[in-house]
Parts: structure tokens; sequence; C-alpha cells
């Protein structure tokens, strides 16, 4: 065979070999990008169960009628707390305990003593912190997931995706009822 | 924050008073310069006549081309020497006006925007405070400014003034011959806070040009510059038209810049209606907003009683003030307090 034919089958063949490393690599780079999102998520989540004891320790005292939503968070933390979880229950457990803080924020409405203590004010303002740094790590998540996932849907990334088996990923939703307004009474009056 | 009908009333029971009065003294100085002038340039023209006429009595002509008129050289040499005295009298009457009008008016007008705040003319943000900020590279080889206000709204500490930054460039010819090219770097507002959220990064809010005309090539171009960081996309669509942001961190970068403070930077943009550089850097934000006029400066050859003039200096001063309230710097439920 003369070396300019072997030259001619073998040009397109490096370099499709070439195109495939490189989309292989983006494909796995991005998918890093993703995984070390979501580690950053995780961290934050944990950062949050830990001031939760403090909270409910400061809060208990005030608040009489409000103990059922205090003990429904001790449990969501020690629920957190248990190893093995997937990433997906550790979600879970985040938006139930959003919604139970977001309660105690609005009750403490009702209790002036509350909004007068240093030791509580400066608990929710960490919260306040952590709870951005979440959402901060959640957006940054997501986005690291659209750019995974543009990778495993787009040609033509999307054929070296279905040879390794990579699929797209879910993003991390703000789940629908805490879009809305939380019906403070109804919480309460469901609970007593 | 005050209305623009609020500064109305301001200006009809406070300002117009006091422009009345920096009105008189406006027509005095120009009166009084018109006279220097006259009475300078009578004397200048005396002088020389003099000296042809000395000259003509030395010499016996007007003027010798074969010897040196030691007369006329005399007068010129007066006449250089009194023009430097001339233009230094012209020009500190006229700033006896300015500082009179910017000390009376502006810091009138900045104390009722805020009594917090203070207005200093002579003043300027710090050479290092613009370098700090990293929004402008290179570092300028001049660096001038004034009206400095500072002080505190709320819980922010703020400051800022107007800045006129410039830095040099060497060319050299064929002949060998270097060739100094000076290109403006900044003029506008350059403005100073103290941001209500503690970071450790650094996060650059610049306008973005590459990615309206190029789409998805100009995001490319983007990603390739990495003088401010990594590119940080973010999700707000329309923000991400009109801004390309830079940082040091993903997760801290999308920290400050909440959805809100987004929205809140894309309103403020659209208000102003200027290409705004946006930096966050040791806990502070920087925001620098070009201008292509003097900022309040007053009239000097025309009235300074002119409700549309002081309204456009109180709109300027509102703008720059109102960051504070536009992008809710003093909101602090966070740790930083």
């Amino acid at each position: 065979m003369e070396p300019s034919t072997i030259i001619f089958i073998a040009a397109p063949l490096v370099f499709l070999l070439l195109l495939a490393i490189i989309l292989s690599n983006t494909l796995t780079y991005r998918r890093n990008q993703a995984d070390n999102a979501f580690a950053s998520v995780d961290v934050y989540l944990k950062k949050r169960f830990d001031l939760i004891p403090n909270l409910v320790a400061a809060v208990q005292q005030y608040m009489g009628h409000e103990k059922s939503v205090l003990t429904e968070i001790t449990a969501l933390r020690s629920e957190a707390m248990r190893s093995g979880l997937s990433g997906e229950e550790v979600i879970e457990i985040n938006n139930r305990m959003n919604r139970a803080l977001r309660t105690v924020n609005v009750a403490m409405e009702n209790y002036p003593d509350l909004k007068s203590n240093t030791n509580i004010l400066q608990l929710q303002a960490s919260l306040n912190e952590v709870e951005e740094q979440l959402s901060a790590a959640r957006r940054t998540y997501n986005a690291a997931v659209l750019s995974f996932n543009n990778g495993v849907q787009l040609f033509p990334s999307n054929v070296i995706a279905t040879i390794r088996g990579l699929r797209t990923r879910s993003y991390l939703e703000t789940p629908e009822p805490e879009r809305n307004n939380v019906d403070v009474r109804g919480l309460f009056n469901s609970r007593e | 924050m005050k209305t623009e009908s609020e500064f109305k009333t301001f200006y009809r029971t406070t300002l117009l008073p006091l422009l009345q009065e920096i009105e008189k003294l406006r027509r005095r100085i120009r009166v009084n310069n018109l006279l220097i002038t006259t009475v300078y340039f009578g004397c200048i023209a005396s002088l020389f006549a003099l000296s042809l006429v000395v000259n003509r009595m030395i010499y016996g002509v007007w003027f010798t081309d074969s010897k040196a008129n030691v007369p006329v050289i005399i007068a010129v040499i007066a006449a250089i020497v009194s023009f430097l005295f001339y233009i230094g009298k012209i020009h500190a009457n006229k700033c006896t006006f300015v500082a009179r009008y910017k000390n009376e008016i502006i810091g009138s007008i900045v104390r009722f925007i805020d009594e917090g705040l203070v207005y200093d003319a002579g003043n300027l943000i710090v050479q290092q405070e613009f370098i700090a900020s990293r929004l402008f590279y290179p570092t300028p080889d001049r660096y001038s400014g004034d009206d400095y206000v500072s002080g505190s709204i709320g819980n922010t500490a703020i400051a800022f003034s107007e800045i006129h930054a410039i830095y040099k460039t060497e060319t050299s010819g064929a002949n060998g011959k270097k060739t100094e090219i000076w290109t403006s770097l900044f003029d506008g507002i350059f403005f100073k806070a103290d941001f209500n959220k503690d970071f450790k990064g650094e996060y650059f809010v610049l306008p973005d040009m590459a990615e309206r005309m190029f789409g998805w090539a100009g995001t490319f171009l983007q990603s390739a510059i990495k003088r401010y960081g990594e590119l940080i996309r973010l999700e707000d669509t329309e923000f991400e038209k009109q801004f390309v942001v830079y940082g040091s961190d993903q997760v801290e970068a999308r920290y400050i810049l909440s959805a809100s403070l987004m929205k809140r930077l894309l309103d403020f943009k659209r208000r102003t209606g200027k290409r705004i550089n946006i930096s966050f850097v040791k806990s502070h934000l920087y925001i620098a907003i070009p201008y292509n006029k003097a900022l309040f400066e007053p009239r000097y050859y025309s009235s300074v009683i002119s409700e549309e003039k002081t309204t456009e200096y109180f709109l300027d001063l509102e703008m720059a003030i109102g960051i504070v309230t536009d992008l809710n710097l003093n909101t602090r439920i966070w740790s930083k307090q």
C-alpha cells in the first residue's frame, strides 16, 4: 500500500480518535465539576444542621405553642446525621428543614423577648448566612449540571456519553411549597 | 432617599437664596477679572509702546536688526512675568467663586440627600483604593479628582468622588524617536462601599460586549480572559446579556450575587444608562460609573441660578448615594453587622 494511501486512511481515524479523547475528557471534567459542586452543597447542609441544636435550645424556652415544630426540627437533624443517605434523601430532608425553619422564623415575630435576645439574633444571622451560602452552592451545582447535561445531550459529545453510559443529572430545584408564602396558622393548627 | 419633587421644594426654599448670593459674587468676580484684564493688557501695550520709544531714543529707529533691542527685551521679560501673575490672579478669583459654589450648593445638596454624609470639594478617593478595586489596567500614570463625598448611610460606610485616571504608553518611530501617548483609563464617579456580606475572593461584574456582539463565540472569548479569574455564568439570562462576571470562586460569587442583587444591579444599570464596572474585593464593593463631562462644576460664564442645572447635580449625586438603597446594602441579616 502506498504511504499516501495509508495517510489518507489514517488521518481521519487519528482525527476522530483525538476528537473522542477531547470530548470524553470534557465530559469527565464537567462531571467532576458537578460532583465538586454537590460536595459544597453537602458541606453547607452539614454546617446548617450543626447550628440546629443551638437554635432549638435557645428558642424552646420562649416558644411554648410551637413545640411540635421544634421537635420536628430536632428529628430532621437526627435523620440528616444518619450515614449512608443518598443525595436525593439529603435534599429531601433539607427541603423539609427549610419549611420548618421558615415556620420558626415567622413564629418568632410573635415573641418580642426573642427578638431582643442577642444570642438568638446571632444564631439567626448565622443561619441566614448558611442558607445564603447553601443557595449559592445549589445554584453552582445547577450551573455545573447544566453544563454536564449539555455535554451529555448535544452532538457529538452525546455519542461518547452514550458509549460511556453517562446520563443527565437532575437539578436541585426549590420545591413548589417553598415558593409559596408559608401559612403559619395553618401549619401550627395542623400540629396541634 | 429624596425625590426630585422634594428637591425642587428644597431648591426654592434653601438653595435659591444661596444661589442669588453666589450669583452676585460671580458677577462681581467677572467684572473684577474683566477690569484686571483691561488694565493688564493696557499696561502691556503701554509698556511695549514705551520700550519702542526708548529704543528709538537709543538706536534712532523703532526697531533695529543689527543690535539687541534691550528696552524691547526688557518689556518682553516683564510681559511674561506679569502674565503669570495675571493668570494666577484671574484663576484665584475664579477659584474663590467655584469653592464657594461647591461648599455651599453641592455641600447642601449632599446633606439634603443624607445628613450622615460629608462633602469635601478638594478631596478624592485615594489612588490605592482605585488600584485595590482591580477594575482598571494598567496602573494609572496620572490620577486626579475632586468632589469627595463620604460618610455612613445606616450601617453602610460609603465614599465616592470624581476621578480622572490616565496612563502612558510609549511608541518608537522609524527614526528611533520615542513618542508618549496618553490614554484615558477612567473618567467619572468612582464609588466605594462596605459590602453587607463577608467574603474572601475577588469578583468582577463588567459590561458584556463580546456575548452581545458575537454570541457563543463571545462567551468562548470571555472564558479565555484570565486576568479577572474564571468566567462565572449565572442563571439570570437578562443579567448575563448585560454583564460578564469573573471571579475566584464559583460558590462565593453566587453567595455575593444573589438573585435579588442581580436584579438590583440590572435595574441600577438601566436607571443610569451607563456602562458600569463593578468589583467585589475584600468585603468592599467598588462601582465605576463613567461620565464624559466634568461633574459638579459651576457655570462661570452664565448665571448659576438654574433649577435645571442644579437638579442635574442633585440627580447625579442621588444616583451615587442611592446605590446603598438600590443594592439594599443596609440589610444586615447575615453574620456581618
